[in-house]
């Protein structure tokens, strides 16, 4: 068997996700058994080939024109285009100046405009055809492993298709949204569960935080009635839509999903 | 008795109780409401590895199965009312393997309930005292003493080998009468679901649609049900190349899944046969009670009411029932002297059982 020829991509985005491929650390050995990676500019020191790739890894949102350009190249020069975490998924949490007010964000960040060339932030498969996602931020190392794994041997990898409550409540944790006994106290007023893809091992609800929905949208959202029932516990609609569109506010199709629920 | 096996029993977790490996009674939450989650989760292990093979050259084998042996205490009666449904479920066409190694090899110490738990309504499903299912059934006597009756041979031999337990004497006629009195007068209920099943074969589309629009599809019903027990099967492939040969490493397990997501009603090619969580609840509904006394000849809700204190959106399967049958349910409110507090005496009869 040839190796397949993979190429790691970096766009805009704080590199912690190819971080967490470095983190792997003997594994990454074991992985470069299987694949010859090709160009990855964070790990090489001389950049070799960026084309004729079997696989290529996109890490990172797209937030200016020249990226634009750089994705529909890595396109044509692979086979696979797979994205890695949020920011490639869905925007990022730099999506969310997608629904601030880009004057002031601008503003905030830089004394001089005059060089800022910036577009909205989109998702990688907003401009071009992405074959698989893998959700998180960061991304999960082992569920890295394990999804590689199972392409590179031509299997379809574990898709859990429920939300991350299905994960959590498999262990013994006390859901952050559920009714304590003397209600109307909640022990939080919003968790991000029950509309998040499950993948994590429900990592923050086990480690005493309600869900951040890192991982996006599940298959399956019910977005309504979440706002619905956070509302009844105070919440601002507004708050709660930009709790939920945190890291995912470069997707248009998530966008659709809030503008269908109302 | 903890010296002989591991011994999980209910201990406190924050406002509620959970099943844990306790190593002295002194851990023991004796006077508990009614664990947070049933004990279904040792015996329909939350995730569980079936089978492992070698990615490379095949060579399945079965995976080992956990078969050591449990003593659980603290087995409330609606818990054991709902294994005779499980022995059934995991046998019914085939063995299930898995299940039955850690049901033969868990002792089920019941301890019977003298009053009603919160969102209990185990009077009207008719579940607060089951006749089998358990190996000992305990009951709280007044006097700091336990009654203790056995349900199985394995209990009989372990209430033979115990030192610290003596005959029913004439002394205790009244005791036990009293109890057993009140118990029946707590619990029971005269308002029954006779009929369900003919009454789930109507139409009743407004209350799925109703709670359809509040249910977050997040399966904590199902996940603390005592009477649920879908699972999903998946692979899990070796995770590094070292280990793709390696006849352990890549596996088949089985995980617990609910009848509200989506994947659950999806086939291949993409078709969902429930779209939406109405239809999804009015499933979940009918299987409880249409499809399950049908097959098993039991009711598949013991009326534990632990999804009621689950749900986050307030979904009361006590309302839902009063809706469906027009029979009202009366919601049992707790009062703070009804909670008797044990003192640590009482838990010497636990500790001087040996096996």
């Amino acid at each position: 068997m040839t190796k397949p020829k993979v190429g790691i991509f970096g766009l805009t985005g704080c590199a912690g996700c190819q971080l967490e491929i470095l983190n792997l650390e003997e594994q990454v050995l074991n992985l470069l058994a299987l694949i010859d990676v090709s160009y990855w500019r964070m790990a090489q020191e001389l950049p070799a080939d960026p084309t004729n790739l079997d696989i290529a890894f996109i890490e990172g949102s797209i937030t200016n024109e020249e990226e634009i350009h750089e994705v529909k190249e890595i396109r044509e020069n692979a086979n696979l285009v797979i994205t890695i975490g949020s920011c490639a998924g869905s925007g990022g949490v730099q999506g969310m100046r997608n629904i601030m007010d880009n004057d002031k964000v601008k503003a905030a960040a830089y004394k001089d405009l005059s060089g800022v060339r910036s577009v909205p932030v989109k998702g990688v498969d907003e401009v071009i055809k992405v074959d698989y996602k893998i959700r998180g931020c960061p991304i999960n190392r082992d569920d890295f492993v394990s999804i590689v794994t199972s392409l590179l041997l031509g299997r379809q990898p574990h898709v859990w298709n429920s939300p991350v409550c299905n994960e959590c409540s498999m262990q013994n944790n006390d859901c952050f949204f559920e009714r304590t006994t003397e209600t109307p106290i909640y022990r939080s007023n919003i968790c991000l569960g029950p509309i998040t893809e499950a993948g994590c091992g429900a990592r923050c609800p086990s480690n005493g935080m309600p869900c951040d929905g890192c991982r996006g949208l599940t298959s399956d959202p019910h977005i309504s009635q979440l706002v619905t029932e956070a509302r009844k516990r105070g919440e601002t609609t507004e708050k709660i839509l930009m709790l939920a569109k945190r890291y995912s506010a470069g997707s248009s199709a998530v966008k659709k999903s809030f503008e269908e629920m109302r | 008795m903890a010296t002989y096996h591991p011994l999980i029993a209910p201990v406190p977790n924050g406002e509620d109780f959970v099943f844990a490996e306790v190593k002295s009674s002194k851990e023991i939450a004796f006077s508990f409401d009614k664990t947070k989650k049933s004990l279904k989760e040792f015996l329909l292990k939350p995730e569980e590895v079936l089978m492992t093979a070698s990615f490379t050259e095949g060579k399945a084998k079965p995976a080992p199965i956990d078969d050591t042996m449990k003593i659980l205490f603290g087995a409330r009666p609606c818990d054991i009312t709902a294994l005779e449904l499980f022995d059934q479920v995991f046998s019914i066409d085939y063995d299930d393997p898995y299940y039955l190694s850690h049901r033969k090899n868990t002792i089920i110490l019941g301890l019977n309930c003298l009053n009603l738990c919160k969102n209990g309504f185990c009077g009207i499903t008719e579940s607060f005292a089951p006749k089998k299912g358990y190996d000992i059934m305990f009951t709280e006597l007044p006097g700091e003493k336990f009654l203790v009756e056995s349900g199985s041979l394995t209990g009989e031999k372990l209430i033979h080998k115990s030192m610290n337990v003596e005959g029913v004497k004439e002394e205790d006629r009244i005791p036990i009468i009293q109890t057993f009195k009140s118990m029946n007068d707590n619990l029971s209920n005269e308002k029954s679901l006779a009929g369900i099943s003919s009454i789930m074969a109507l139409d009743h589309q407004a209350l799925w649609d109703e709670y359809g629009e509040k249910c977050l599809a997040c399966n904590l019903c199902t996940s603390v049900c005592p009477t649920c027990w879908c699972f999903t099967v998946h692979e899990r492939i070796a995770v590094s190349a070292d280990d793709l040969s390696d006849v352990t490493k890549t596996e088949k397990y089985r995980h617990w899944t609910s009848c509200l997501f989506k994947d659950y009603h999806t086939v291949s090619g993409g078709h969902v046969f429930n779209p939406t969580t109405a239809s999804r609840l009015e499933f979940y509904y009918k299987h409880k009670f249409k499809g399950i006394p049908e097959k098993f000849g039991v009711l598949g809700c013991v009326g534990c009411g632990r999804c009621v204190s689950a749900c986050p959106v307030g979904i009361d399967i006590r309302e839902s029932l009063e809706r469906l049958t027009n029979v009202e349910i009366d919601i049992y409110e707790p009062s703070e002297s009804s909670e008797s507090s044990e003192s640590s005496e009482s838990s010497d009869v636990i500790t001087e059982l040996r096996l």
